[in-house]
């Protein structure tokens, strides 16, 4: 009898990999913003990933990068997908596996754009994204190559 | 000094728990609080005991906590502290340790350094072992991954470089000091390989000179990720001793007491592994080859006249040499928001030049599956939160390798977890 329990669980995770299908995440237009005293104007897409993944911490002129997250929701979910190559999951995941080995700490996160922008407007080196169309005279938008 | 420490540990686990927290922790100004405490549950079939003695009644020796403190006092520069316990069968027994305690200095993206006690990066999840969910499956794959020996690899004091190098190569390289516990999973693996010819065997103490370890990683930009590792222990020494009874022989009416003492040497134990780990939205793909070099000699002494000794059938050095494998291949899958599933196949080898047995029969007197464990994996998580999941996990294992009490070639284990992090 116990010999059929590990064919049940193998049974259960085919059932639940057939009955559950994802759901896609809706595309947006993504504005990546900087601090208007930023002296770069463009990333590429590896430096915009590694400056997410904490390996990329400062600017080209040696500034601290100080970035920012939204912290749910599609906007959020596009740029990680489009920037960062991750699920919201796996980026959350990925920034746990660094705060308990010691190796970092994740973005500064917001509820909302227009709090994530105010704080980049506010805050030397800092980097965020939006998906509203940024005021240029509070931050810059950032070409990304 | 222990149980302060665990006492004041285990209040603040419960004030975090009670507490609505995000997923992104507590900031208190510029310090940073995260914490983690997991429990877990290990069935195993034909009384075969595997990570805890009665794992074949079922057990809940099986857990792990953590709480940490990060700060940054300037831009270039971060401290922080990790407190840390788990209890696995007969080792860790809840003893709160220092995980890791660090300054990390960043120079430039391609240059930083840090000094104090780090975690050791050894493949593509060694330095996250204890932190549960963090992956899908609960134990990771004991061919590349032992649970029993994991403390040998968790930490060193001393100093180490890391960056990120120009086309996305980051590497990571530590030099320092090991320390490996008398009561720890090395030192029981030990005591039970030796404890065939001598009988029980208790660890006294360990030493070990230096060692070193490193990382590199190449990142693609699409998902692929590719590794190389090298971690080495130099100067590794044990001293174990039993106690037993001589059968009494005329005209003595009781045995003679034998204590045994054995005095192990290692040569330098060297591991290297090679990771590849491919990331999509949902899916993950990973695959990972280690070999680890270790050889040892121990001289034995009794309390006996060596003419006595050696009448008696008490050998005056053991040794073996070896240079064990393992590899794996698995998946994991996002089902849903909340929901993942995983498996993975891994095998095992005490020696890779001997991979149905026979000489490892013959040297340590055992049957021949002790020699290997294959192990076949199945998992499932669900996450009801940011901060709560819950995962159970079935293996299907073949041989008894690092398997107490495993006379039985095919068995079967069953584990689930429930984990809180803030």
């Amino acid at each position: 009898m116990k010999r059929l329990a590990f064919p049940a669980f193998l049974l259960a995770a085919i059932v639940a990999c057939i009955m559950f299908q994802p759901a896609q995440a809706q595309a947006e237009t993504v504005y990546v913003i900087a601090n208007i005293n930023v002296a770069d104007t463009s990333l590429t897409q590896t430096e915009i990933q590694n400056i997410y993944l904490g390996k990329k911490d400062k600017w080209n002129d040696n500034q601290k990068i100080n970035f920012t997250a939204l912290s749910g929701g599609p906007c959020h979910e596009t740029f990680l997908k489009q920037h960062v190559g991750r699920s919201d999951f796996q980026f959350q995941n990925y920034w746990k596996k660094q705060i308990f080995t010691g190796q970092g700490q994740p973005p500064k996160s917001f509820a909302s754009d227009a709090e994530l922008i105010d704080y980049v407007s506010r805050t030397s080196g800092a980097i965020g994204y939006s998906c509203t169309q940024p005021d240029t005279g509070k931050v810059k938008t950032l070409t990304i190559n | 000094m222990k149980h302060s420490i665990k006492t004041l540990l285990i209040s603040a686990m419960a004030v975090f728990l009670l507490m609505p927290a995000g997923a992104g922790g507590m900031t208190l100004e510029d310090l940073q609080i995260h914490g983690f405490i997991s429990q877990g549950f290990l069935y195993s079939t034909d009384d075969v005991n595997f990570l805890a003695d009665d794992s074949h009644e079922g057990t809940f020796e099986f857990n792990e906590m953590a709480i940490n403190f990060s700060a940054r006092p300037t831009d270039d520069l971060s401290v922080g502290l990790q407190l840390a316990a788990f209890d696995m069968g007969d080792i860790g027994n809840d003893e709160v340790m220092v995980d890791w305690a660090f300054g990390d200095y960043s120079f430039r993206d391609y240059l930083g350094l840090r000094a104090g006690i780090m975690k050791i990066p050894f493949g593509l999840y060694n330095d996250v072992r204890k932190i549960d969910m963090v992956r899908t499956s609960i134990l990771l794959p004991n061919s590349v991954y032992p649970e029993w020996f994991r403390e040998s690899f968790a930490r060193m004091k001393g100093v180490g470089l890391y960056g990120t190098l120009p086309g996305n190569l980051s590497y990571q390289a530590i030099y320092g000091h090991v320390d490996i516990a008398a009561d720890g999973g090395l030192a029981d693996g030990m005591e039970t390989l030796n404890g065939g010819a001598l009988g029980m065997m208790n660890t006294d103490s360990t030493d070990t000179d230096y060692a070193y370890a490193g990382k590199i990683q190449w990142d693609s930009p699409f998902g692929l990720k590719l590794g190389a590792s090298l971690y080495a222990l130099h100067g590794l020494k044990m001293d174990m001793n039993s106690t037993t009874y001589l059968p009494a022989t005329p005209p003595l009416p009781v045995g003679l007491p034998l204590a045994t003492n054995l005095a192990l040497d290692f040569e330098p134990i060297e591991s290297y592994v090679l990771s590849a780990e491919y990331m999509t939205d949902r899916l993950t793909l990973m695959a990972e080859y280690v070999e680890n070099d270790m050889e040892f000699t121990a001289d034995i002494t009794t309390n006996l006249d060596p003419v006595v000794s050696a009448a008696w059938g008490v050998p005056t050095r053991l040794g073996d040499k070896t240079t064990t494998q393992g590899y794996y291949g698995g998946a994991s899958y996002r089902v849903l928001d909340q929901m993942e599933i995983g498996a993975y196949y891994s095998e095992l080898y005490y020696d890779k030049s001997d991979h149905d047995g026979d000489e490892y029969a013959a040297k340590f007197g055992v049957a021949k599956h002790n020699a290997w464990l294959k192990d076949t994996c199945l998992s499932a998580r669900y996450d009801f939160s940011a901060n709560w999941c819950a995962k159970v996990e079935a293996h299907l294992m073949d041989g008894g390798f690092m398997a107490s009490g495993a006379d039985a070639k095919n068995w079967e284990l069953y584990a689930a977890k429930l984990t809180y992090s803030f």
